[in-house]
């Protein structure tokens, strides 16, 4: 799926409250939507200002079938944004939203 | 919004198998990964082969904030000036400095809060009837700390002691007793200790 795809895919799912928080055992502070410090409406503004430049993919580190998708240096109200998800169907996990 | 039972079956990968598990929705407590503070009690998704969590739903955010807001909150007491003297005191005793105050309160509720034996909570609440527990409160102590307001509220109940100022109060009294006045000697080299590996 191209950049496009992922962002409709993931922006559907962020406004329909339809994802999960990756979770190792804790709770990051690296992902400031799990945790409630920016909202699903922001993650989704700042998603949408993203260009094809800001996206790359790499494979999950230890399932490596699994696309993971992600977003560098997306600016959104002075700041820089990292964000970083992938689709494990039928859910969609977020691991990181930080600036 | 998506909303998870108690109950509910997905799937996700789990960083202690290396793999993707088959997961269940449960009530856990979830740590944070800074070691300071948990939250309790919420729905998780939890790995069926090993236990452990390996997912939040939206739904659970909320109380997650919760608690981060909890853990940034200070815990504070209005205290009278000479509680402050006392602190300083111990602080200056035990380290030649007056930054180790934060660090001595945090050790002693810390301690007395694990029911510890040479920091112990058990007559803790005798010192509020002393005459260095009155005067008027000028001044202010204020602790933060992700475990402090937890721990605060453990000693409440093993003490008796209901309100926070109070806990504080009798805790700097036993500084007092302990640091400067009868001079336990293991207390002082636990804390000196700590004084050399952190300041």
């Amino acid at each position: 799926m191209g950049f496009k795809k992922e962002k409709y895919e993931v922006l559907k799912r962020l406004l329909l409250g339809n994802y999960l928080h990756e979770a190792r055992s804790s709770i990051s502070e690296k992902n400031l939507l799990q945790t409630g410090k920016v909202s699903a409406e922001t993650v989704a503004k700042i998603i949408n200002k993203a260009r094809g430049g800001d996206y790359s993919t790499s494979p999950h580190h230890f399932v490596d079938n699994i696309e993971v998708h992600i977003l560098r240096k997306v600016t959104y109200e002075n700041k820089s944004w990292y964000i970083k998800w992938y689709s494990l169907e039928p859910d969609l996990f977020f691991i990181s939203v930080h600036a | 919004m998506k909303i998870y039972k108690v109950g509910d079956t997905s799937k996700a990968v789990c960083y202690t198998c290396k793999a993707v598990k088959p997961t269940t929705f449960k009530l856990r407590d979830i740590p944070f990964s800074d070691g300071e503070g948990v939250v309790k009690n919420v729905i998780a998704g939890v790995c069926d082969a090993c236990g452990e969590v390996v997912a939040t739903p939206p739904q659970s955010t909320p109380s997650i904030k919760k608690v981060i807001e909890e853990k940034r909150k200070p815990v504070e007491a209005r205290v009278p000036a000479h509680m402050i003297d006392i602190l300083n005191c111990a602080s200056y005793e035990l380290s030649g400095t007056v930054d180790f105050v934060p660090t001595i309160l945090k050790f002693y509720i810390h301690k007395m809060s694990s029911n510890d034996k040479v920091v112990s909570p058990s007559k803790l609440q005798l010192f509020l009837g002393s005459e260095l527990a009155t005067g008027k409160k000028v001044k202010r102590i204020s602790i933060k700390g992700g475990k402090i307001l937890q721990d605060i509220n453990t000693l409440k109940g093993l003490t008796k002691i209901e309100s926070t100022t109070d806990i504080i109060k009798s805790v700097v009294l036993k500084i007092n007793n302990d640091i400067l006045t009868k001079k336990n000697k293991r207390v002082i080299k636990q804390l000196k200790d700590v004084a050399a590996s952190t300041l």
